[in-house]
């Protein structure tokens, strides 16, 4: 996943329910759903995300850095 | 009174009452006048150096009748001359010291009685000079101010020395002294100013150009600080100076090609030393900001012997690495000497070309190299470089939590809106039904009215007739003898008109 295209779809999907008494009930809710799903896939992501820290060493790959 | 200084300036011009004032100022008139009344003017006479001056004065228009000098200026011209313009100016003094305030406002006979009193400490009177030549203590600061200011030898100029006491304010100036073996000097760098392009302390040997300058609320001088570097560093700043010029003509540096740091990167590669505080800085920074995301180190020498082509190597893997999202530089601080790397012509065109953005954190906020300027974005900072790098992971939860609820909230009042257009329909319904159906019965009604009248009409037609007690027709129908008693009035309708009666008998069934 990417939250930066998935933010994007939140504040996109806020912006079209903003505008628009012209969405269909059934659309609203699906895009509501839809919004909060995303809301709460981003959120568990970022409540688990670990940082990672590599280094690139000689050979081009990567490996864990060992901080002193 | 007599003559105003205002009045001199237009007869006499703008460049002779300039000298003549100077001449005033000097004190160069030595003689005492000499006055005497004249009908009603007042004619005063003195010598000044070899010339005479005299001029009259009106004692009804209180204004200057004619005047003159015997010097060559005036022989020539006649225009009032710088010996007049010094003799009318002291003149002034003289009267104002004299007469009354209240003289222009006396009768003339008054002005002249007054004026003949006062002749002989008119002719006598003399300048105090002793007063003159005590100066204010503002007078005196504001001479040496003038003095030192405007001596060209004092404004803009470089002074080199150590500084002694540097304390950086708040405000953004910077006082400091700078001092030798033998002599301390007061300086002050203001926010305007030149950047600095290193940190000074205490102990540092700089070079400053700036000017003297005089502050009067203390009566200190000091050096206005307009630029400083270290001593010992010119060429190097000025081979710095060159390639900034250079870079910033080829357009290196131009707003218009920076490009956007991405806000939710999911890799940022740093090009740093592995050791010291500044890889550390940034790992905090990030974990503590915004931990989804992978930090890819690319070591390098930053300092010293290879460091150049260290960093260009470090930058350039980082930047064949399509996962790279964003790319930090950053380094600690130093002298000039020490970020010299940054100073790279090949490293800003490595920086210029680069297609992942990159952020510049080189050095203290004070320290400015051409990574710097060239990078899409300058962090003061390598910690700063991180929190510019990276969102804010608690902004992120809440503009998660704000836009869950708005979603919720719209979804609310969308349904709201739907039933509550519902019930206006619903009742909308409910009355035009109610509407219609009063609508039908009215017109029953009148229908029945209508039936009812037409089956009397065809009965009527047939030959019958109705008969109604008295002679209105709102009487009631009479359907008995019994109803009616003898020697009253009825009304009888026909088809065509109707006829009144009265009973004469009465016939019981």
């Amino acid at each position: 996943m990417s939250y930066e295209t998935d933010i994007k779809r939140i504040e996109e999907i806020l912006s079209l329910l903003e505008n628009g008494g012209t969405v269909r009930l059934d659309e609203h809710v699906a895009l509501v759903k839809e919004g909060l799903a995303l809301a709460k896939a981003c959120r568990e992501y970022l409540d688990l995300a670990e940082l990672s820290v590599k280094k690139i060493i000689s050979t081009g790959e990567k490996s864990d850095l060992e901080l002193s | 009174m007599f003559i105003e200084p205002e009045i001199i300036r237009l007869e006499a011009g703008e460049v002779v009452y300039e000298r003549g004032r100077e001449l005033f100022e000097e004190n160069s008139l030595q003689g005492p006048f000499a006055f005497s009344l004249v009908e009603d003017s007042l004619l005063g006479k003195i010598s000044f150096k070899t010339y005479q001056c005299s001029f009259e004065l009106s004692l009804q228009s209180h204004s200057l009748l004619q005047s003159h000098c015997t010097c060559p200026y005036f022989e020539k011209n006649g225009l009032i001359c710088k010996h007049l313009v010094c003799v009318l100016l002291q003149g002034k003094v003289c009267f104002s010291q004299l007469f009354p305030k209240n003289f222009f406002l006396l009768g003339i006979s008054e002005k002249k009685e007054l004026v003949q009193s006062l002749l002989p400490k008119l002719s006598g009177w003399k300048l105090d000079t002793q007063k003159e030549n005590t100066l204010s203590v503002s007078e005196l600061t504001r001479k040496v101010k003038t003095l030192l200011e405007g001596n060209l030898h004092l404004q803009n100029i470089y002074v080199e020395g150590e500084i002694s006491s540097y304390s950086p304010n708040n405000s953004g100036h910077i006082y400091f002294s700078l001092k030798d073996e033998g002599a301390l000097l007061s300086c002050a760098k203001f926010k305007g100013s030149a950047k600095l392009l290193f940190q000074p302390k205490t102990g540092d040997k700089v070079i400053v150009k700036g000017s003297v300058c005089v502050y009067e609320p203390r009566g200190s001088y000091q050096f206005i600080v307009q630029e400083m570097k270290k001593a010992g560093e010119g060429d190097l700043y000025a081979k710095f100076l060159e390639l900034k010029n250079g870079l910033e003509q080829k357009g290196y540096f131009d707003q218009a090609h920076k490009k956007k740091i991405p806000a939710f990167p999911r890799c940022i590669g740093v090009v740093s030393s592995e050791t010291g505080a500044v890889i550390r800085d940034i790992i905090h920074t990030i974990r503590r900001r915004f931990p989804a995301v992978e930090i890819l180190l690319c070591p390098c020498s930053v300092q010293g012997e290879g460091s150049e082509k260290s960093v260009l190597e470090a930058l350039q893997t980082l930047s064949q690495r399509s996962e790279v999202d964003t790319i930090i530089i950053a380094r600690g601080g130093g002298s000039l000497e020490d970020l010299w790397t940054f100073n790279s012509e090949k490293l800003a065109k490595e920086i210029y070309s680069c297609k992942t953005p990159i952020i510049s954190a080189i050095g203290h906020e004070t320290d400015f190299t051409i990574c710097d300027f060239v990078a899409d974005l300058r962090a003061p900072t390598p910690t700063a470089a991180a929190e510019l790098a990276t969102p804010e992971l608690s902004t992120l939860f809440s503009f998660l939590e704000s836009s869950s609820r708005q979603l919720r909230v719209s979804l609310k009042r969308n349904f709201e809106s739907k039933i509550l257009r519902l019930a206006h329909l619903e009742s909308d319904l409910v009355n035009s039904f109610e509407k219609y159906c009063l609508e039908q019965k009215h017109l029953l009604d009148a229908a029945n009215e209508k039936l009812r009248l037409l089956s009397v009409e065809s009965v009527l037609a047939k030959g019958y007739s109705l008969t109604v007690k008295g002679e209105k027709e709102g009487g009631f129908f009479l359907s008995s003898s019994k109803d009616i008693s003898e020697g009253e009035k009825i009304t009888t309708f026909l088809k065509e008109g109707k006829i009144e009666s009265i009973i004469s008998k009465k016939i019981e069934k």
